[in-house]
């Protein structure tokens, strides 16, 4: 009866401990909401804990009514929906030839792969020098051509078309379709699953670049959200041509005072709404692929 | 005879050629793709023996041999930052495998599927957030009108607010507890993976033979992810060297630098914004190639004590 009773004590214990780790991982994005729903000056005052004391949406209007800001939001999206389709489909194209064990580029290209996955890359220097020897340095290309294939998307979707049943590729190909046509009318319908799944992870990936921005382009107009939102919170000069920017707006006659920071908490709620949004659906698919995946790839 | 039996052969192969000639228009834009974007960058590693000079480019820049390699070792900045990488990513590597472990070990114990699964989908939200986000939620916890600091004076523990991110003591500590807090959820799911898959019926057996939940736990659940374990453990030390560049740009200021500039921000630092291309690709190479010798290390010291290894 009493190791009965210690194993219980354990478990409350156990589920407080686990209780008190999620609290710490959901908290701060609760308070972030709650500070970029606030006003700005009441907010200096401290103690915002779970909601706003003085709600106002002001913050939220200084992002629509800031030219480089909105500039910064189409950028995101424009990255993010190119992006993520160019990545879509060439990696599934290229994990589609891979299928071909007859095919005769097989070894060869089997090999390249390998390389390309252990060798490939080369540092920040180097592919600033490349960047700038075929042109896409300071350029939005930069945002999406390097990614179009990612080498470890193609293992993953390579491994779900090989699992696809062979009867339905072979009667097409003897009803006269080639390779081309079967990947467009067959295959990449039947695969929704793994896309739907490639696609979520690599629009989050191109929603949450800001290092290519940094590294590749001299800001200007390709300045995306997340690179803003790094500028203001890293560089005073940023942060001092905001304040201008809001001094023009006041003059124009918005009456409340808004700083940077609550701008700031502001645009941190926009860039992680979204993935919140598709959050359940990343769920979804994650608890089947990530099992099978870890199995296949690492055990 | 020989000459049809080849020129058979030739045509054999011609026609191979013309059968697939789909998947050879198909893969012709993936292998441009590699060969510019894998394997372009390492011809740019040839800058670390010259004195680059972007005009003049690789085949007119002058070389130097070894010259920057030399200039690396003998320089004290360099060991600075050596230092405070591997001492970042060495805390990265040893809190990132044993806290998911500890977590996926924990949750493993609740028997309450709802409540289980809730923790869970919460624990790996940080992971999918750039790092832009945490770093925004860390500035503004720790901050002196933060929720840290007003916490901690409600509470009497300290009288005056901390500026947490300006004291460069503690940015190794705070920088390890960012990166847990960001990857423990998501690093765990591995682990859940390999604890479900363990035989139930080794746990019967034991429950029968009298164990608790402790010794269940210690004798079967450890030993049985273990291997898997070390094959992770092997792959993360290739990133000793590698303590990332996110937490050290975002979160380090030039008050914290002595501590926070890691070699990727330095490469950064020295190579774009100052122009330094050759120094710099030479770090970048030095950081590669040391990469590799530590997993093929690490990897022979696994394989001659355990039977664990990658090869």
């Amino acid at each position: 009866m009493k190791k009965i009773r210690k194993w219980e004590a354990f478990d409350i214990i156990n589920a407080c401990v686990l209780v008190a780790i999620a609290f710490t991982m959901a908290y701060p994005f609760i308070n972030i909401l709650a500070i970029s729903l606030n006003d700005a000056m009441d907010t200096q005052r401290g103690g915002i804990y779970f909601l706003p004391r003085k709600f106002t949406l002001e913050s939220y209007a200084v992002i629509l009514k800031t030219p480089s800001l909105v500039n910064a939001t189409f950028v995101t999206l424009q990255r993010t929906i190119i992006g993520t389709a160019l990545t879509v489909f060439c990696s599934s194209m290229f994990a589609y030839v891979f299928t071909f064990k007859n095919y005769i580029l097989y070894r060869p290209m089997k090999w390249i792969f390998f390389a390309a996955m252990f060798f490939g890359g080369g540092g920040i220097i180097p592919t600033y020098m490349l960047y700038k020897n075929i042109g896409i340095l300071d350029n939005f290309a930069v945002y999406v051509v390097p990614s179009i294939i990612n080498l470890f998307f193609v293992l993953v979707i390579r491994t779900y078309f090989m699992q696809l049943p062979s009867g339905l590729t072979e009667s097409a190909m003897l009803d006269g379709a080639n390779e081309l046509v079967i990947f467009f009318k067959i295959v990449f319908p039947l695969s929704a699953p793994i896309i739907a799944y490639i696609t979520l992870n690599a629009a989050v990936y191109q929603w949450n670049s800001w290092q290519d921005t940094l590294f590749y382009t001299n800001g200007g107009s390709l300045k995306s959200l997340q690179y803003v939102m790094m500028e203001v919170m890293l560089k005073s000069e940023a942060t001092k041509m905001l304040s201008r920017e809001m001094m023009r707006l006041r003059q124009m006659g918005i009456r409340n005072m808004v700083d940077p920071k609550s701008v700031r908490m502001a645009i941190t709620v926009l860039v992680t709404a979204p993935i919140l949004c598709i959050y359940p659906f990343l769920q979804k698919y994650y608890q089947g692929y990530n099992d099978r995946l870890n199995e296949r790839l690492i055990l | 005879m020989q000459s049809t039996a080849a020129a058979n052969r030739k045509s054999k192969l011609s026609y191979k050629f013309y059968k697939q000639r789909y998947l050879l228009i198909m893969s012709v834009p993936f292998l441009v793709w590699i060969f510019i974007f894998c394997f372009g960058p390492i011809s740019g590693w040839l800058m670390a023996f010259q004195d680059f000079n972007p005009n003049k480019g690789i085949f007119g820049s002058p070389w130097v041999g070894l010259k920057h390699f030399i200039a690396l070792f003998s320089s004290k900045q360099i060991l600075l930052v050596m230092r405070n990488t591997v001492v970042i990513s060495v805390l990265g590597i040893l809190t990132g495998n044993i806290c998911p472990l500890v977590f996926a070990l924990s949750l493993n114990e609740v028997k309450n599927a709802p409540f289980k699964r809730t923790i869970q989908t919460i624990s790996y939200l940080p992971h999918f957030v750039s790092f832009v986000v945490v770093a925004n939620i860390f500035l503004t916890v720790f901050s002196v009108d933060g929720v840290f600091n007003t916490v901690m004076i409600n509470l009497g523990l300290i009288s005056n607010p901390t500026q947490v991110w300006a004291d460069k003591n503690s940015f190794w500590g705070m920088i390890t507890f960012v990166n847990v807090w960001k990857e423990i959820g998501w690093n765990s799911i591995i682990y859940l993976a390999a604890i479900a898959s363990i035989d139930m019926e080794q746990y019967e057996a034991a429950t029968i033979d009298g164990c608790g939940r402790f010794s269940r736990m210690w004798y079967i659940t450890i030993p049985s992810i273990l291997p898997m374990a070390m094959i992770l453990w092997i792959l993360s030390m290739g990133d000793i060297f590698n303590a990332g560049f996110d937490a050290s740009y975002l979160l380090g200021n030039p008050v914290t630098r002595e501590t926070s500039e890691v070699i990727d921000t330095y490469v950064f630092r020295i190579g774009i914004e100052n122009g330094m291309f050759s120094f710099s690709t030479a770090v970048t190479l030095f950081k590669i190639f040391a990469g590799f010798i530590m997993v093929f290390i690490t990897n022979s010291i696994a394989k001659k004590h355990t039977e664990h290894s990658l090869w």
